[in-house]
């Protein structure tokens, strides 16, 4: 775990990475090096938001770089980003489940949980671009209410505020809206037996 | 594979996409004791850990669709919208009244609107105070009351009209192939052909009254694709009902009373409390009806009153209940007025 770091969070974990890795060839650091440019930052707001650290975030940030970097066939990943936010997920997953066994046991060495998964591993890639696919089927599918609110922030990128003085209700029913949504296509794509996470 | 959920209230979607959301919209910050209680539930169990993992990626899928899948969503902006003179029009009124807009001004006002037909379906609204009758092609008929807003979103097989907002009599014209619908937020209204008025009041109550014929009412839990009940209301019935659940079965009413709104008269029953009335006059005035004493709250009134005209329906209020109305350039104002002088502005209001 590092002390002080530059205030630049887009370079700062990133350009670690990218001096480690600067001999490899190929597409891959450039994969990596433009899905840090574009959803970086993002990712480290995240992480921060989630782990409640800032050195705690651009360690797993690196982390999750590294294991994007070992991917062999960069072009075909359907959506970087979905990519890139699974492997810091379960990365930041397992920070807190070892700060959580640390905090239990004082001392010992963290006793890392076994994830069973009870999933088969076909071609995750194929997986991903069906879901993707699906993915707009269920979004028009959406209660109109549900599926406006949805669009507008996650689709058009609208802030919350902005959304919730245009519609003129309250952000707290954006929100909710917002996650009824989100917990609708998430079990929309469950049910279409599409697993989407575990794509490393 | 977890498709059932664990945690989260019914209407509030699941604590995985809650957490996600809060996760990735960094507008805000997050509390030492939010994140501890995130902490706990992740630690309950492995699912809640997974079921957030996918939430995560889900969002970021989103953000992430392809082009085309995108397009499916959001039109281009550079073909006219049948309704955008009329929108941009009622967004001005709206503007000046610093009143509750519909959905398609909402677009519109943010150089966006999502397809006429399609997607968002063909829409047809109404501004405050005004009545419309829409016709659509299969020959079914919506009488649009004030501030009223629907959608077509039927298909060659089946046909659907969205209450977006407000309240409307649905005149239907009888296809067994091609059943008819009222979709709601959270609940359906199916017919095959008949005649019924649905009301969304702005506190989320929906109630359903039939004057002919037979309605199937069905109520659906947060993304459920199964009802969670249903009901048939026939002729000279009416339910009224919530996103939680049913507020009164079917039960027998006068449904000629629940359509007076379409010749401009808002009849109010005996026993009914002046705060109701208020609501449902507010629907046709642009104005806010402000009761600025507590006292008014528990005042009855009873009478037909004009919807056309809701100055002049204030004012007659004034002749049946102990009230003064103050009009000022975009509030009426309602003061009780006591019976007697006997206790004349004896205490200010106590509210403001």
């Amino acid at each position: 775990m590092k002390g002080n770091r530059s205030d630049d969070e887009r370079t700062g974990p990133v350009g670690k990475v990218i001096n480690i890795l600067q001999a490899r060839g190929g597409g891959t650091d450039e994969f990596v090096s433009r899905l840090s440019r574009t959803h970086g930052a993002q990712l480290l707001r995240f992480l921060e938001r989630m782990l409640g650290r800032k050195d705690l975030a651009e360690d797993v940030a690196q982390e999750a770089y590294l294991k994007l970097y070992r991917l062999s066939r960069p072009s075909e990943v359907v959506s970087p980003r979905a990519l890139l936010f699974d492997v810091a997920t379960k990365l930041a997953l397992d920070r807190l489940k070892q700060k959580r066994a640390e905090a239990a046991s004082a001392g010992e060495p963290a006793e890392m949980n076994d994830v069973p998964d009870d999933s088969p591993r076909p071609d995750r890639r194929v997986l991903l671009d069906e879901a993707m696919q699906r993915l707009t089927r269920i979004i028009e599918e959406l209660q109109p209410s549900l599926r406006q609110v949805f669009v507008m922030r996650y689709v058009t990128q609208m802030p919350r505020q902005e959304i919730a003085d245009k519609l003129q209700i309250s952000v707290g029913a954006v929100e909710q809206r917002l996650t009824r949504a989100l917990t609708h296509c998430r079990q929309r794509l469950a049910a279409h037996g599409i697993d989407w996470i575990g794509l490393e | 594979m977890s498709t059932n959920d664990s945690g989260g209230a019914p209407d509030m979607g699941s604590l995985a996409d809650h957490w996600a959301r809060r996760m990735a919209d960094s507008s805000d910050t997050i509390t030492a004791t939010e994140r501890d209680e995130l902490d706990a539930w992740l630690a309950a169990s492995v699912a809640n850990e997974r079921d957030f993992q996918r939430a995560v990626v889900l969002l970021q899928m989103v953000s992430d669709l392809p082009l085309a899948g995108q397009n499916a969503l959001i039109s281009p902006t550079s073909e006219p919208l049948a309704e955008s003179d009329r929108i941009a029009g009622r967004r001005n009124i709206f503007k000046l009244a610093g009143l509750a807009a519909g959905a398609a001004i909402a677009l519109v006002a943010g150089g966006l609107y999502l397809e006429n037909r399609g997607l968002f379906g063909e829409t047809h609204t109404t501004r405050t105070g005004e009545m419309r009758t829409v016709q659509f092609n299969e020959g079914s008929v919506a009488y649009l009351n004030t501030r009223t807003e629907v959608r077509w979103l039927g298909s060659d097989d089946d046909r659907r009209v969205e209450l977006v907002t407000g309240e409307a009599l649905f005149d239907v014209v009888h296809d067994e192939n091609r059943p008819f619908s009222v979709v709601l937020e959270g609940s359906e209204i199916r017919v095959l052909g008949t005649r019924f008025n649905v009301y969304r009041k702005d506190g989320g109550d929906v109630v359903v009254t039939v004057l002919e014929g037979t309605v199937e009412v069905r109520g659906f839990g947060q993304g459920a694709s199964q009802p969670e009940w249903v009901r048939r209301v026939k002729a000279n019935q009416q339910i009224q009902y919530r996103s939680i659940g049913l507020v009164s079965e079917p039960h027998d009413t006068d449904a000629l009373r629940a359509v007076k709104w379409r010749s401009g008269v808002l009849q109010i029953p005996d026993g009914a409390m002046l705060p109701e009335v208020l609501d449902e006059l507010t629907r046709y005035t642009d104005k806010r009806i402000l009761i600025r004493d507590p006292r008014l709250a528990t005042v009855n009134v009873a009478g037909a009153f004009s919807t056309r005209n809701v100055r002049s329906a204030l004012q007659r209020l004034q002749t049946v209940a102990p009230i003064r109305v103050h009009e000022s350039e975009d509030i009426y104002a309602l003061d009780f007025v006591p019976p007697a002088a006997d206790r004349a502005d004896e205490r200010p209001a106590e509210r403001k």
